[in-house]
């Protein structure tokens, strides 16, 4: 039972060039193969090409060979390649039929396409279910659920169909860090009980540390790089192809840059420790979350760190409150309550993040923030104006926000004129807008797509030019919802510099996220909400303090490495690599 | 840790669908069979504009709200009524004003000349107009898709035209939910769509593009997905559950159909003008 490329190349209709070459590749059963790459290098296209959905259903050229189980899927119909290789793709809202009414039928979906028996199909439902921990989503509506759990909803719906070969596109996105770990052991379990063959996409590399046997990376449509995943994965190579190298190799090379003696025994027993720590499985999603990050917040404990004022001053803090949340309850129409009591002061330029589970309250809390929606009981203030008093568009002068979706926010034909909406909007013109939209695209490093059509640019920049649109507003304060979601390391590296660049500018940042090594890094202060609640409010040096984990695990949140293993070697809190580096170089003079 | 027992090639057990899958139908004409209620509709809707000018439609209003109040839909009926009004105005301002050939002026006022058949024919086309549009709702408000999709597969419509229905059924919700957050994500950069009519007027580009993109990037995502879930696999596909029928409904349902060819005939006769 194997997926086999051989010198296959593929290119879609009308287009001028290949986006995949010569591309040799086995996946045999029982095996889990990773796939990294920068953002357009063709890691989607392989996938669609290795479940045989390219050329059959997108159409396109294919040269060379692709087989499943020895035969070609060029001889496959789509309906027996779906039994043999289930296949998964990014977005999951996409991947789910939208004809159903619970996650249930949802999962029962291909089974049935495929005719089985129903006493089969409720046994496979019941077992896809189990494997991924989401029983508790069963009655659920499909179209009403978090990012995260969608994800989660639409593996569970392969899963259900039983291939012998899994072909998965960043099937943790949308991820908390328990959620991606979740989802990595089941795969693992899958492989190793079953044979199932595995090719997963993924920037999470640390996925794929514990996860791959081996991992190739693709460059420019070809593959440039393959072998054991130990290999791979510390390649001094990797960052230059716009992936970045899990965190203990990432780790390692910072203590040996610093000159400071490398345990590499002690960062790999560490990143174990985190493994049994944190990758116990169990039915992770509750009653609560629903789309958008809302949550009902009911059975929801209490709050056991003191959050609300903003603590000691942070660097780069200018003074006076940009933003306040005074008693913030907010329900749904339909009754369910996403914010629970919600105190918060944010300083003027202070960078903030609020971090949490999948369906916690985050993006609830941040589109409180410019009036797109109003508490049901409370009130924001906006640079001290009562919020409830202005209009959206009068807020949109105060408060840039940038949705988790580029597709909801683009309209225009050219990247110029889509990121120059926002200012105008606000009464910029002539050369005083033309400079606003030139900066912002150089920002977001597409000035040379000024003229491009946005729907020309894959996913990632469409979310860097999304970005963009946000900052030519120039507004004192910029909310960025999930913003590193779907970059590569070059992406997120820029999204790291945007930040450091705005607070240096004295403005202020608020971030959601769920990637914690860019929380630590960009932010001066972490707000970590469950249920609709602030549960923790302090600086990365608090928040991600040992005496918390207990905490940040029952939100489904994680410490990085640098800080188990500044809590292992007795530092003291150390939540960033060179907060780490800092300590031991401190301890060893 | 090792995976559920139950795993790839594991006989089936027998299982049994969840409790919530097996809801109860609700009694009354919500309890009627999914294709019932659409042959039912499709004879209002025949009787609403064949049936005389006055009594078809009337008796259709009456069906439809009486049929209302046993399935307790009035409610969201009467929403459905409310946003059908505007176009009910515009019909009888349009009819009123500029009815071709009509001459009894109502009153003159220089060159404007409302007259009294232009308003009768108006309300007329507006009646049943809003006899066809409840009606239709009605069928929408009180049925399960799933069940009507299950139930238009069991009698043999392909699994491709069950799709495009179910989608398409589903798509009025999702598409004002999607509408909604790119109207969210415009006024988040400044799009006054609370001031003056002109500056919401120029808000409909930024909403329609997304959508219209979004839509198509949705249909060819959807559709390799739908590949890869086995979709065009041969044969019939399993129902999770089949909608309940009987012999009476099968009766009303032919009965139903013979009257609207009654009717047809009749209108083709020119018999169906006798009626008031």
């Amino acid at each position: 039972m194997t997926i086999r490329l051989a010198g296959a190349s593929y290119r879609y209709a009308g287009a001028g060039r290949p986006a995949l070459e010569g591309i040799d590749l086995e996946i045999e059963a029982g095996r889990v193969v990773g796939l990294v790459g920068a953002n357009e290098s063709g890691k989607s296209t392989l996938c669609l090409v290795a479940s045989g959905l390219a050329p059959a259903t997108i159409g396109g050229h294919l040269a060379g060979d692709v087989t499943v189980d020895g035969r070609e899927t060029a001889a496959l119909r789509p309906h027996e390649l779906a039994q043999r290789c289930g296949a998964l793709f990014q977005n999951p809202a996409t991947q789910l039929s939208g004809t159903t009414r619970t996650v249930f039928e949802e999962l029962a979906f291909g089974p049935r396409n495929l005719g089985l028996p129903l006493a089969e199909i409720v046994e496979r439902v019941g077992w896809a279910m189990e494997v991924l921990g989401i029983g508790a989503l069963a009655d659920r509506d499909p179209q009403r659920l978090s990012g995260g759990q969608a994800q989660l909803v639409a593996l569970a719906s392969i899963l259900a169909l039983r291939p012998g070969h899994l072909v998965l596109d960043e099937p943790t996105s949308q991820l908390d860090p328990r959620g991606t770990r979740l989802v990595g052991a089941a795969l693992g379990r899958l492989a190793v009980e079953t044979g199932t063959a595995i090719l997963i996409v993924e920037h999470k590399t640390e996925l794929l540390a514990r996860l791959a046997d081996t991992v190739a990376v693709l460059d420019g449509g070809r593959l440039v790089l393959a072998g054991p995943t130990a290999t791979v994965l510390g390649d001094q190579r990797l960052p230059s192809l716009g992936v970045e190298p899990p965190a203990p190799v990432r780790l390692g090379r910072a203590l040996d840059a610093a000159g400071l003696a490398v345990d590499l025994d002690l960062l790999a027993a560490t990143a174990e420790e985190a493994d049994r720590a944190e990758g116990g499985r169990g039915d992770r999603c509750g009653r609560g979350g629903r789309d958008d990050g809302r949550d009902d917040g009911r059975g929801s404990p209490s709050v056991s760190a003191a959050p609300g004022a903003a603590p000691g001053a942070a660097p780069g803090v200018t003074g006076g409150v940009a933003l306040a949340l005074q008693g913030v309850v907010f329900d749904y129409p339909d009754g369910t309550r996403a914010l629970a009591g919600i105190d918060l002061q944010v300083a003027g330029g202070e960078r903030l993040a609020i971090v949490g589970q999948n369906g916690s309250g985050k993006s609830t809390l941040v589109r409180h923030l410019n009036g797109l929606l109003r508490p049901t009981v409370g009130r924001v203030l906006v640079g001290g104006r009562d919020a409830g008093q202005l209009h959206v568009a009068q807020l949109a002068r105060q408060v840039a926000l940038a949705f988790q979706n580029p597709d909801r926010q683009i309209f225009s034909g050219r990247a110029r004129s889509e990121v120059a909406f926002g200012p105008r909007n606000l009464g910029l013109s002539g050369a005083e807008l033309d400079r606003a939209v030139a900066e912002a695209l150089a920002a977001v490093g597409l000035e040379a797509e000024a003229d491009s059509n946005p729907y020309d640019l894959g996913y990632s920049r469409r979310k860097l030019l999304s970005l963009a649109s946000v900052l030519a507003m120039r507004t004192p304060v910029v909310v960025l919802d999930e913003p590193t979601t779907g970059q590569d390391a070059r992406g997120v590296a820029r999204v790291r510099a945007i930040v450091a660049t705005l607070a240096a500018e004295g403005r202020t940042v608020v971030t959601v996220s769920h990637d914690m090594r860019f929380v630590t890094e960009t932010a001066a202060r972490v707000v970590v909400m469950r249920a609709g609640r602030i549960v923790l409010d302090g600086p990365p040096g608090e928040v991600f303090a040992e005496p918390q984990w207990p905490l940040l695990a029952s939100t489904y949140l994680e410490p990085t490495l640098a800080a188990r293993v500044g809590a292992r070697l007795g530092l003291g809190s150390t939540p960033t690599e060179a907060a780490l580096v800092a300590a031991l170089a401190v301890r060893g003079r | 840790m090792s995976l559920p027992t139950a795993g790839p090639g594991r006989e089936a057990s027998g299982g049994s669908l969840p409790d919530y899958l097996l809801r109860p139908a609700g009694g009354g004409y919500r309890s009627l069979n999914p294709t019932t209620k659409l042959v039912l509709a499709l004879g209002e809707v025949v009787v609403a504009f064949l049936a005389g000018t006055w009594l078809g439609p009337l008796l259709v209003l009456a069906a439809v709200v009486g049929a209302a109040a046993a399935a307790r839909a009035v409610r969201r009926l009467a929403l459905v009524a409310a946003v059908a009004l505007p176009v009910i105005g515009s019909i009888l301002l349009v009819n009123t004003f500029l009815l071709p050939g009509a001459h009894d002026a109502i009153v003159r006022v220089g060159p404007i000349a409302p007259t009294w058949s232009g308003l009768l024919f108006g309300f007329q086309t507006a009646l049943r107009l809003m006899a066809m549009s409840l009606a239709l709702a009605l069928v929408y408000l009180t049925t399960e898709i799933d069940d009507l999709l299950a139930d238009l597969e069991r009698r043999g419509l392909g699994r491709r035209p069950v799709f495009i229905v179910g989608s398409t059924l589903q798509t009025v919700p999702r598409t004002v939910e999607r509408a909604a957050e790119i109207v969210d994500a415009q006024r988040a950069r400044g799009l006054d769509t609370e001031g003056r009519f002109w500056r919401r007027a120029r808000g409909v580009v930024p909403l329609a593009a997304p959508l219209i993109f979004g839509a198509l990037t949705d249909v060819e995502e959807r559709t390799v997905a739908l590949e890869a879930r086995g979709f065009t696999a041969p044969g019939r596909r399993t129902p999770l559950r089949i909608p309940p029928d009987s012999a009476a409904q099968r009766r009303l349902r032919w009965a139903c159909l013979v009257l609207v060819a009654a009717l047809v005939a009749a209108h083709l006769a020119g018999a169906a003008g006798v009626l008031p």
